[in-house]
C-alpha cells in the first residue's frame, strides 16, 4: 500500500473528502461506489483474511438495517408483497439499502485509515500545531501497554502467592479493587522515575521545539492536489444537484440530476477519488516494474534509513575523532 | 549549542555532605574526588552507602532535597581546570530501570526527545538520530514500539538517547542491574564503545565488579557515605581482598581463587601485595595463567590438607542421598504448554522432580521457557498436555520476579498481616518472621521505599507466612548485589533445612553452584539436562561457573569458591556468615 508512505496530511484530507462525500450523499449509485472501494482499500491494508472476516461481522449489519427499514417504513409505491394488510415496498427496501451501504462504507473507511495512521503518523501531523498535546498523546501511548503487563504481572504474583487461583472466588471483586490500586501505586511509582529522566534530559528547558520525522515530498504535493481537484469537483457535482435522487413516493432521478451530465460528474470524481489508492499503486507498481529490469533484486530501504545512509559515514568518522 | 563536536568534561568534588531533610545522618560525609575528561570511574559500594545520591548530586537536575556542603565543579577539557557553566545536555544520566526512564513510545521519537528540548532545529535532529542509530547499530528497530524492545535494546535505547545529547559527562547508575547476562555484556560493550571511541567521561556504579573492571580507570568506594577508598581497579581489589571486605564478594571468582590460593600459599596476604606488585587476574584466562604458574606449590598443600581429613565429602553427600529414598514432592510430567492456539509451544515435553528439603535450580536462557514451567508448577497456567501432580496436602507457593507485584498495603507490617486469615497466622508470628530476615526496622516503612534486598526479603516473608512446603522462586537475586546475594543464599539454605523444598529460577550461577542440590538445564522447551550440582557444573563446559573454569586441569576441579577454600583448608568465618 504506497498510500502509508505518503504525508500523513495527505492521508488525512484523503479520507476527510471520501467520508464528507459518502456522508453527505444519500445516493445508490454514491453508496455502492463508495462501499466498493471501502472493501477493496481494506483488502490492499489488511488482506483478504481480515476483510473477510470485518464483513462477517458488518454484512449481517446491512441486513439488518435493510430488512428494518423494509418493515417499518410504508411510503413506498412499487408494492414488492403483501403479509396480511401490510405491504411491502421497493422503496424502503432501497433506502434500507442505501444507508446501510453507507454506513458501511463509512465504517469501513474509518477502519482502514486508523490501520493507514498509526498514532505516530497522526502525532506528527499534530506535533507543530499542539506540542504540549501531541507529546502528551506519545506518552500515554507509551504508558499503555506497559501499565497492562503489569496489571497482568500483579494479578499473577497475586494468585501465585497463594498457589493457586481457584480458592477465592467470593473475593474476587476486592481482588480486582485491589489490583488496580496498587497498580495505581506502582504506576505512580514508575512515574517518577520518568519525570526524573525527563528533567535530566532537560524537559524543563524553555527552548523545546518538536521535531515531526515526516516531510513533504513532490509525491506528497502532487497527490495532494489531485486529492483536492476532485473534491472540488465532487463537490460542485452534488452543489449543482447532481446527487439528487427520490426514493418515496416512487424512487426516481430528477432531470437537474441528469441535466449536463452532473451525476456523472459527481460519479465520475469520486469513482476517482475512491480508486485513488489503486491508481498510486499502479503506478508505484509500474515504477518498480520498470526498475526491475535494470535492478536484479528489489532492496527493501525505508526511504527515512535510506536518506540516513549517506551522511552516516562521514558523520561518525567526524565524531571518532579527538 | 548546536555544535556538534564532542568535548569531554570531568568533575571536581569537595568536601560534599548531603543530608535527606529528617535524616539524621549524612547520606553524604566529606567526599572529595576530582574525574579528569575521558576517565572511566566505577562507583563502588554496599547497598545504602550513598552511590546514589552522590550520582544524582552530580547531575544538578536530579539532585535531591536536603542539605548541601561543599562544593561540586564542573570542569571541561577545553577550558583546561575552570570550572565552566554546565547545561543539562552536558551530563547525561542513565539509571536503573530500563522501562521506566523511557518517555515516548516509538524509538526514533524517544531519540529525539533530548534534542527537541535542547532545540535544536529538524535537519540537526535528524541527522543525530541517524549517526547515534547507526553507532548503536539500532537502526533496524527506529519505527520500533518501545512496548517491543527487551529489558535490555530498552537499556541500549537509554544509553543512545543520553548520547545523542553530545554529553561531556555520562553518568549511570547501576544500569545493568536488571539485564540478564547476555544483555549485560552486550550493553557492558557498548559503553566500552562510547568511551573509547568518542572518550565521552564515564561514572558508572555498579555491583558487578568483574565484568567493568576491565574497562575502568579509576575505583570510587564508599562506605556509609564516606570515601573509603579511591585508586585504580587492581588497588582497589587488592585492598578488598586485603582488608576482608564483605564487598569483596563482587570481585569476580576468578580473582578471588588466585587470591586465596597465593594467601595460602605465601602465609599473608599484605606480604604478597608489597613484595611483587602483582596485578590481580579479573578474568579466566589470566587467572588459569598464574594459577597454573604456582600448581605445584598448590597441590602439595592440597594434598597435605587432605592427608589432615577434611570435611568436604560428608557436606556434598548428604542433600542428593536424600533425595533418592523419597518420591517427588512436586512433579510435571510431559508438559506442553503455549500461550495462544496460534503460538509456538514454549515448552514441549518438559519434565521435572522436586523432592523435599532439597533446593532446586532451574536455569537456562531467555525465552527458553523457564519462568512458564514455574507457572505451571505453580498452578497459575494450566498445561495443554501432561500433568503436574503434588503429594496432597502440599502447599505450592511461587515468587514472581518483580517483588514489586506481591505488596499490597501502606506499610510492610499491614502487607505481612495481609493473607493472616488464610494463611492462620497472628501478629507475633509476624514479628518473629520479620526478626529472622532481619526486617524489623523496615515494618512501618512503605513496601516500596525498601531496596531491592529488602524488598525481596519482605516478599519471601509474606510467602514465607502462608508455611508453603514448596516455594517457587523467580529469579530471586535478580538486581541484588552479592552482599546481598549472599545473605538470601543463607536464608535459602536455612528453609531447606528445616524441610522446605525450593525450586528457584536463576541465571546466577555462582550462587547456583553455592547453595543448591539439583540443577536442570533447561533450553528450548525441554529439560535436556538435570543432575545434582557438582557434577551438573563439572559436566559443563560454558554453562559452569568460573571457580570450575579456573581450576579445571589445574588442580582438582571445584565448582565453588566454599570448595575451593575447603580444598585448602581455609573453611573459616563461611559457616557465620550465613546464620548471623
Amino acid at each position: 500500500m504506497t498510500l502509508k508512505r505518503y504525508h500523513p496530511v495527505v492521508i488525512f484530507l484523503y479520507f476527510a473528502a471520501v467520508l464528507l462525500v459518502t456522508m453527505l450523499v444519500q445516493h445508490p449509485v454514491i453508496a455502492g461506489i463508495s462501499f466498493f472501494f471501502a472493501v477493496l482499500l481494506k483488502w490492499r491494508v489488511v488482506g483478504v483474511v481480515k476483510t473477510l472476516k470485518s464483513l462477517w461481522h458488518l454484512l449481517p449489519m446491512l441486513a439488518i438495517i435493510t430488512c428494518i427499514n423494509a418493515l417499518v417504513n410504508d411510503s413506498g409505491m412499487t408494492v414488492l408483497f403483501t403479509i396480511g394488510r401490510r405491504s411491502f415496498s421497493l422503496e424502503a427496501l432501497l433506502y434500507g439499502l442505501v444507508a446501510g451501504l453507507t454506513l458501511l462504507a463509512v465504517i469501513l473507511w474509518f477502519s482502514s485509515y486508523s490501520d493507514l495512521m498509526e498514532n505516530g503518523r497522526f502525532l506528527a501531523m499534530l506535533g507543530r500545531r499542539l506540542p504540549v498535546i501531541s507529546m502528551m498523546v506519545s506518552m500515554i501511548f507509551r504508558y499503555i501497554p506497559d501499565t497492562l503487563q503489569h496489571g497482568r504481572e500483579i494479578d499473577m504474583s497475586q494468585r501465585a502467592l497463594l498457589g493457586s487461583d481457584d480458592r477465592h472466588r467470593k473475593t474476587k471483586v476486592a481482588r480486582a479493587i485491589r489490583l488496580v490500586s496498587i497498580l495505581m501505586a506502582w504506576s505512580m511509582e514508575n512515574a517518577i522515575e520518568t519525570a526524573d529522566s525527563m528533567r535530566a534530559k532537560g524537559y524543563q528547558a524553555q527552548c523545546r521545539r518538536p521535531y515531526a520525522r515526516v516531510r513533504w515530498t513532490l509525491r506528497d504535493v502532487m497527490s495532494l492536489l489531485l486529492i483536492v481537484l476532485l473534491s472540488v469537483l465532487a463537490v460542485i457535482g452534488v452543489a449543482m444537484g447532481g446527487a439528487a435522487f427520490l426514493f418515496y413516493p416512487e424512487w426516481f432521478i430528477p432531470a437537474r440530476a441528469l441535466a449536463g451530465g452532473r451525476l456523472y460528474i459527481l460519479a465520475g470524481a469520486f469513482v476517482a477519488l475512491g480508486g485513488l489508492p489503486f491508481l498510486l499503486d499502479v503506478e508505484q507498481w509500474l515504477r518498480d516494474f520498470a526498475s526491475h529490469r535494470r535492478r536484479p533484486s528489489s532492496c527493501k530501504i525505508s526511504p527515512f534509513v535510506a536518506a540516513m545512509l549517506p551522511c552516516c559515514g562521514s558523520a561518525s568518522q567526524r565524531q571518532q575523532l579527538p | 549549542m548546536t555544535k556538534t563536536h564532542v568535548r569531554s568534561g570531568g568533575i571536581e568534588i569537595r568536601g560534599f555532605s548531603f543530608r535527606y531533610p529528617r535524616s539524621e545522618t549524612k547520606a553524604l560525609d566529606d567526599v572529595s574526588f576530582s574525574v579528569m575528561p575521558g576517565s572511566f570511574t566505577i562507583v563502588a559500594g554496599p547497598s545504602g552507602s550513598g552511590k546514589t545520591t552522590l550520582l544524582r548530586c552530580l547531575k544538578p537536575e536530579l539532585t535531591p532535597h536536603g542539605e548541601i556542603e561543599g562544593v561540586i565543579s564542573f570542569v571541561d577539557s577545553a577550558s583546561a581546570s575552570r570550572p565552566t557553566h554546565q547545561s543539562f545536555h552536558d551530563i547525561a544520566f542513565v539509571m536503573q530501570n530500563p522501562a521506566n526512564q523511557i518517555v515516548l513510545d516509538v524509538v526514533w521519537h524517544e531519540l529525539a526527545f533530548g534534542l527537541e528540548n535542547m532545540g535544536l532545529s529538524p535537519e540537526l535532529i535528524e541527522r543525530r538520530i541517524a549517526e547515534t542509530a547507526h553507532f548503536f547499530g539500532i537502526s533496524s528497530w527506529i519505527h520500533k514500539k518501545v512496548s517491543e524492545l527487551s529489558g535490555g535494546e530498552k537499556q541500549i535505547l537509554n544509553l543512545a538517547s543520553a548520547l545523542i545529547m553530545h554529553p561531556r559527562l555520562l553518568i549511570l547508575d547501576e544500569p545493568t542491574s536488571q539485564l540478564d547476562p547476555i544483555a549485560l555484556k552486550q550493553f557492558l560493550t557498548m559503553l566500552q564503545r562510547v568511551h573509547q571511541e568518542i572518550g565521552t567521561t564515564i561514572i558508572l556504579s555498579e555491583h558487578r565488579m568483574g565484568d567493568v573492571f576491565p574497562m575502568a580507570s579509576d575505583v570510587l568506594y564508599l562506605e556509609e557515605g564516606r570515601v573509603s577508598f579511591y585508586g585504580s581497579p587492581n588497588d582497589f581489589a587488592v585492598y578488598l581482598l586485603g582488608y576482608d571486605k564483605p564487598f569483596k564478594r563482587s570481585l569476580p571468582a576468578a580473582t578471588r581463587i588466585v587470591w586465596n590460593a597465593c594467601k595460602v600459599l605465601d602465609g599473608s596476604s599484605m606480604e604478597m601485595n608489597k613484595e611483587s606488585n602483582k596485578v590481580l587476574p579479573l578474568n579466566v584466562q589470566q587467572a588459569r595463567e598464574q594459577l597454573s604458574n604456582i600448581s605445584t606449590s598448590l597441590q602439595q598443600h592440597i594434598s597435605a590438607t587432605e592427608a589432615l581429613g577434611t570435611k568436604m565429602r560428608r557436606d556434598q553427600c548428604s542433600a542428593s542421598s536424600v533425595k533418592k529414598c523419597t518420591k517427588p514432592i512436586l512433579q510435571a510430567k510431559r508438559l506442553w504448554f503455549r500461550y495462544k492456539s496460534d503460538a509456538p509451544f514454549v515448552l514441549e515435553e518438559a519434565n521435572i522432580d522436586l523432592y523435599r528439603g532439597t533446593i532446586h535450580a532451574l536455569i537456562g536462557g531467555n525465552g527458553s521457557g523457564k519462568s512458564t514451567l514455574l507457572y505451571l508448577l505453580a498452578g497459575v497456567l494450566k498445561s495443554q498436555r501432561g500433568k503436574v501432580s503434588r503429594v496432597s496436602d502440599v502447599k505450592v507457593s511461587l515468587l514472581t520476579q518483580n517483588p514489586q507485584a506481591v505488596f499490597t498495603r501502606d506499610t510492610l507490617f499491614d502487607d505481612l498481616m495481609e493473607h493472616r486469615a488464610l494463611g492462620d497466622y497472628d501478629e507475633q508470628r509476624v514479628l518473629d518472621i520479620a526478626e529472622s530476615l532481619g526486617l524489623r526496622h523496615l515494618l512501618d516503612r512503605h513496601p516500596y521505599d525498601l531496596s531491592g534486598g529488602e524488598m525481596q526479603k519482605g516478599a519471601l516473608a509474606k510467602i514465607l507466612l502462608l508455611e508453603p512446603d514448596v516455594l517457587l522462586l523467580d529469579e530471586p537475586v535478580k538486581g541484588l548485589d552479592a552482599v546481598n546475594k549472599h545473605e538470601i543464599a543463607g536464608i535459602f539454605k536455612r528453609l531447606r533445612d528445616k524441610g522446605i523444598s525450593i525450586l528457584i529460577v536463576t541465571h546466577d550461577l555462582e550462587i547456583s553452584a553455592n547453595i543448591v542440590d539439583e540443577c536442570s538445564l533447561i533450553f528450548d522447551g525441554r529439560i535436556v539436562a538435570n543432575g545434582e550440582t557438582t557434577s551438573f557444573f563439572q559436566d559443563n563446559a560454558f554453562y559452569t561457573t568460573d571457580t570450575f573454569r579456573v581450576t579445571r586441569g589445574i588442580v582438582k576441579p571445584v565448582v565453588t569458591m566454599d570448595a575451593f577454600d575447603r580444598m585448602l583448608g581455609v573453611t573459616r568465618e563461611e559457616q557465620g556468615d550465613d546464620h548471623g
